[in-house]
């Protein structure tokens, strides 16, 4: 059962290798764009999954800025429902379109500097992205009790 | 707020880490870019790693998208229920309004052998 596991993620693996040599080199020769759904569904935790910490950390600041500003323009539930919807439909196609460009100057930055020669460099990080997740999971299992607390209080 | 704030610390703290793990090691003067280095930074994504990822990022997605649907089905339980109350309120209210006067003219107060 382990091995099948294994071999089912080295699998995943190398498909996720070759999906990039592929995209690259579309880049590189014909300078074309090509739809990333990962980036597009999980923008902000695939930043952190590909090591891009400060882009990360700039488009969290952004996603926050933008929603505390919806929020102070008072706007009607359903037009600050449909700003929301729309500014998530624009990450989405924004993250899809334009990840791969951003993970390439990343990854050709990084090789530049000699990360691809480091024998215990590893260009993913799993667990931070997981940290967050966890974070934004304890947010929306926290809601009830804060919404109770707010209730109660007024 | 906070929760941002905390999320954004947990990057910087891992951006941290990364950094003063990796930075001595960086190559003084930048190296040559070719298809060849780029596949070989690409082939260096640990398998385990991205099994460890998937498996927990599923459980933890499927926690939040199952607590988000409880959520909302409260929510609207709730709402039901309060749209109810506050009907049935309503209807109590105007109700006893028009049977009141009516209730009211029908009867005759008599107090001392004098009609109210």
């Amino acid at each position: 059962m382990k091995e099948r596991f294994s071999k089912i993620f080295e699998l995943w693996n190398q498909r996720n290798t070759e999906y990039y040599q592929e995209v690259f080199e579309k880049l590189e020769k014909e300078n074309k764009l090509t739809f990333n759904f990962a980036a597009a569904f999980f923008n902000v935790t695939w930043l952190i999954f590909r090591k891009m910490y400060g882009w990360a950390i700039l488009f969290t600041l952004v996603i926050a800025g933008i929603q505390i500003s919806i929020r102070m323009l008072n706007l009607s539930s359903s037009m600050s429902y449909g700003v929301s919807v729309l500014f998530s439909l624009i990450l989405f196609v924004g993250f899809g379109f334009f990840g791969n460009t951003l993970y390439y100057k990343y990854v050709r930055s990084q090789v530049s500097k000699g990360y691809a020669n480091m024998p215990d460099y590893n260009p993913i990080d799993p667990i931070s992205g997981i940290f967050v997740v966890i974070i934004l999971n304890f947010a929306i299992l926290m809601l009830p009790v804060v919404l109770a607390g707010t209730y109660e209080k007024s | 707020m906070i929760l941002i704030l905390v999320s954004s610390f947990v990057i910087a703290v891992s951006w941290a880490i990364n950094y003063r793990k990796f930075h001595s090691q960086e190559s003084g003067e930048p190296i040559e870019v070719t298809e060849e280095s780029v596949n070989q930074y690409l082939r260096k994504s640990s398998s385990k790693y991205l099994a460890v990822y998937f498996i927990t990022m599923f459980l933890l997605y499927e926690l939040t998208i199952c607590s988000f649907l409880m959520l909302q089905v409260h929510r609207s339980c709730a709402l039901r229920q309060l749209n109810k109350m506050s009907s049935v309120e309503k209807t109590k209210r105007t109700t006893s309004e028009d049977t009141s006067n009516d209730f009211l003219k029908k009867f005759h107060l008599i107090i001392d052998d004098e009609v109210f």
